[in-house]
């Protein structure tokens, strides 16, 4: 009773009109969640060829301390343990689980032999300081300023892989970060990131709410490379929701003379009453990225700007709850510069309140540096979460 | 989902009068009026969806203002934990904290239901028309839950743009509460029963803390909704309803 009454008065002490609504409950001051899978999984270009096969063991943690309701502390925690053909043919594999993009390397691997490999990486530690209308943020963190769901020209902080779908959270940047909020449905936000490479990302944006519609406008420097500007929007016509992003980069040197990158990219989606979705989306990028081989491709990219492989990419995807708890989805990509295309079925069965499994399958199938390759991956997953 | 929780709200806040002899136009029409007499309200609640083979349930904390506002926080299940919805007017978003993600969603996210519940929009929509669009009857008393309660008959009217053909509702009579509803379609088949148990002092108020929609078609459906806590008319400032908000409340 005496700590609870203490918190109730440190909150109060400390806080802004309507503070005390959330801090009616006896929240507590520590929170912990996160989850545990287990993960198999098999490449292969042939079904009748020579299989990799791994398996992942993933736990997260995330740990939340809050003092009142204008400070809080955040650290969270991916613990991963690999073992598999991969771990044993890859010699460059061990480096690749290891490497830290941010500014500090949180990535240690803390058991490195010849068959196993297992990592253990902060991707979010940051103090929050938060009052009525503002909040600061300080540390790693995620800086989503993304609209669309697939590729997002706009989130120029944190760039990540849309195969990769086993990391829902994606990596944070080293930054800081203030938000200011003029209004319930606006925003203003101004941030610095620092890379492993000292490269430096500072940029500002202006989100606001207008005729049914969020907009946001940005500007800035990406990576101490390029000047980047772009404007975003989500809304909708009817019951489907119309998102779009847009950005022009522009290298600062030489910045009359060279050809800019601008990207380009509009999204539909909708919901049913049924629990269904479908999603649409399109890119066109003037200056698609010439890629290495399929590793480049399918781990992504350092920069907003190297999102895009084909002047064009079509995105379409429909999810389906068979029952309730049994979701099949189906999701690809057609890349008319690569002549070529990725398919991928899914499965996720609820198999208890907090017991998920899910069946993924991804398919490419393009023409990459004049040879056609063809690759399969598919995936087992159970997972906990609490 | 926001609507369902919103109404269920609105739902139980049918009040506190004492009556005797009045006529059943009266007791509906007195239910009615609490129904849409609350301007604001906290509540935390679960809703646990019942099959044959399986059943999984969901908890909210709601914050809610009028019909134009609402914030709710999902506390369960673990997976979903900590995900925030804000309603103001037509708008609505969703803040993901696990991907630090806002995203605003269509109008017609709002009249959406959650995992098959029994609990259609339509109900929702139309559940304000139980004055207007029926006539009453009492056509008997029965005790439910220990309780004395009016046996009355909504008939639709010819004109009435409604979903059931007539309903049959037991309303307590010391306390003025809906404590079972039978809905029958146009051809008198029983659709669903709708039954309030759990009486309980909330805030001050006597009100069914326990709702249990039963599907009549599916042997083994059933939806129950369970309110832990509610605090009427608890004044929220408009500014409680943000974005900002919505990442920091918990």
């Amino acid at each position: 009773m005496v700590r609870n009454r203490i918190i109730i008065i440190l909150i109060a002490f400390c806080l802004a009109p309507g503070a005390d609504l959330v801090a009616q409950e006896e929240s507590s001051p520590v929170t912990a969640k996160g989850y545990l899978s287990s993960m198999q999984s098999a490449v292969f270009e042939e079904a009748d060829g020579d299989w990799i096969n791994d398996n992942l063991l993933h736990n997260r943690l995330n740990f939340r301390f809050y003092s009142g309701s204008s400070v809080t502390f955040a650290l969270e925690v991916r613990n991963r343990l690999f073992t598999g053909d991969m771990v044993k043919m890859n010699t460059d594999y061990s480096a690749l689980i290891d490497s830290d993009r941010g500014w500090i390397d949180m990535s240690w691997n803390l058991i490195d032999e010849s068959s196993v490999i297992f990592n253990m990486t902060v991707d979010r530690l940051w103090f929050d300081l938060s009052g009525d209308n503002y909040q600061v943020r300080i540390g790693r963190q995620r800086i989503n300023w993304g609209q669309t769901f697939v590729w997002n020209p706009n989130d120029i902080f944190n760039t990540y892989s849309y195969f990769d779908f086993d990391y829902v959270e994606r990596p944070g940047s080293d930054a800081v970060r203030l938000q200011i909020y003029p209004s319930y449905s606006s925003a203003v936000e101004l941030a610095v990131k620092v890379d492993s490479e000292k490269s430096i990302t500072a940029a500002g944006l202006f989100r606001f709410n207008k005729w049914g519609y969020d907009i946001q406008f940005l500007g800035g420097y990406v990576n101490s490379e390029d000047v980047v500007a772009g404007a975003g929007w989500s809304g909708a016509f009817g019951s489907t929701s119309f998102r779009g992003e847009v950005s022009w980069f522009q290298p600062a040197v030489n910045f009359t003379d060279t050809t800019g990158t601008g990207i380009f990219t509009i999204g539909f989606d909708r919901s049913f009453t049924s629990n269904s979705m479908i999603q649409l989306q399109l890119m066109y990028c003037n200056n698609p990225v010439d890629f290495a081989d399929f590793d480049s491709f399918y781990f992504g990219n350092l920069s907003a700007k190297d999102l895009a492989f084909s002047k064009f990419s079509l995105f379409a995807a429909a999810t389906i709850p068979a029952t309730p708890l049994f979701n099949i989805g189906m999701s690809g990509i057609y890349y008319p510069g690569l002549k070529g295309f990725f398919a991928g079925p899914t499965i996720d069965v609820s198999l208890a309140e907090n017991v998920d499994f899910s069946f993924i399958w991804q398919y490419f199938n393009a023409e990459l540096e004049d040879d056609r390759t063809k690759m399969s991956l598919g995936f087992l997953r159970l997972k906990y979460s609490f | 989902m926001r609507r369902i929780v919103f109404t269920l709200v609105s739902f139980l806040m049918l009040g506190v009068q004492t009556g005797f002899s009045q006529d059943a136009l009266e007791i509906v029409k007195r239910a009615n009026e609490k129904f849409n007499g609350e301007s604001s309200g906290y509540s935390t609640m679960s809703m646990t969806i019942i099959r044959p083979s399986w059943q999984r349930t969901i908890s909210f904390k709601n914050w809610t203002k009028g019909t134009e506002f609402a914030l709710t926080l999902i506390t369960a299940p673990d997976r979903d934990k900590g995900q925030t919805f804000l309603k103001r007017d037509n708008e609505m978003w969703i803040w993901t904290p696990t991907i630090s993600r806002l995203t605003k969603l269509p109008p017609s996210m709002m009249s959406q239901g959650w995992m098959g519940s029994d609990y259609t929009n339509d109900d929702i929509l139309k559940e304000s028309s139980v004055v207007n669009d029926y006539t009453h009857e009492i056509i008997g008393e029965e005790e439910i839950e220990g309780r004395m309660c009016y046996k009355i008959r909504l008939t639709a009217k010819e004109d009435a743009a409604v979903i059931w053909g007539y309903q049959i509702r037991w309303i307590d009579k010391q306390d003025m509460l809906f404590l079972k509803s039978e809905l029958y379609d146009e051809d008198d088949y029983l659709v669903r029963t709708e039954l309030g148990s759990d009486i309980k002092m909330m805030d001050g108020r006597i009100i069914p803390t326990r709702i249990e929609l039963i599907p009549a078609e599916e042997e083994g459906y059933k939806t129950v909704i369970v309110f832990e806590t509610i605090e009427f008319n608890k004044p929220i400032d408009d500014s409680f309803f943000s974005q900002h908000n919505m990442k920091k409340v918990r």
